[in-house]
């Protein structure tokens, strides 16, 4: 695993839904990847674009479970937003964004993975944890540092 | 211009700064104070909850199922 010496890493949703998940192979995984980033004195980081996917993924996949209660799912995203740092989204976010849809030729809805990585440019954070490698293995390692879950 | 760069704790009992401005000679000063809004946060204990489902839920979710088909 090579990380950038920034000691800043971003969340991607999948790794926030992994941890939340008692039942899922990825829990352990995901909250100790987090853990050992956090006890090595790096900074946490999601953004306003995560804690929506999140919302989203999160009460599609509970919504059927007998006990769900949407009360539960949005203390879970207040914590979430209280103990990590936040990335909002500001005009030169959408200014970076443009400029990467243009350097990598994005289209359709890889734009949403590029607003991400715009968002991660916009706050200087190099390093995003994230299951789904493959998605912004074109961004890496020229404008972030992608690291795989397993 | 002095520049001060100074961490605090501020709590919901406890909102009050203070600034060692002695070394200054005496007189009428104006403060301009800029705080970072975004505040330092401890990542030492991170929580996590707990959501139970009847199945194994290690599907992939990246952004192409969360947006679907139409890209919303």
């Amino acid at each position: 695993m090579v990380i950038m010496e920034d000691k800043k890493l971003f969340l991607d949703t999948n790794i926030l839904v992994y941890s939340s998940l008692t039942n899922s192979d990825f829990q352990h995984i995901a909250r100790g990847k987090i853990l050992e980033f956090a006890t090595n004195n790096y900074e946490i980081w999601i953004s306003r674009q995560v804690i929506r996917e999140y919302l989203s993924v999160i009460s599609k996949i509970l919504f059927t479970e007998p006990d769900f209660k949407i009360d539960d799912v949005i203390i879970s995203v207040e914590k979430f937003s209280n103990q990590f740092y936040i990335a909002d989204e500001i005009k030169s976010t959408s200014e970076i964004l443009l400029d990467l849809v243009k350097k990598h030729n994005i289209t359709g809805k890889n734009v949403h993975d590029c607003n991400i990585v715009a968002t991660m440019k916009q706050y200087e954070i190099n390093n995003i944890l994230t299951h789904n490698t493959k998605d912004f293995i074109k961004y890496s390692p020229r404008e972030i540092n992608v690291i795989g879950l397993l | 211009m002095l520049t001060i760069n100074k961490n605090v704790s501020l709590s919901k009992t406890n909102a009050v700064v203070s600034f060692d401005l002695g070394k200054l000679p005496e007189g009428e000063y104006q403060l301009l104070l800029v705080v970072d809004v975004n505040p330092k946060k401890s990542t030492k204990q991170i929580w996590f909850p707990n959501f139970n489902t009847e199945v194994n839920t290690s599907q992939n979710f990246s952004r192409t199922e969360i947006y679907g088909d139409n890209g919303r």
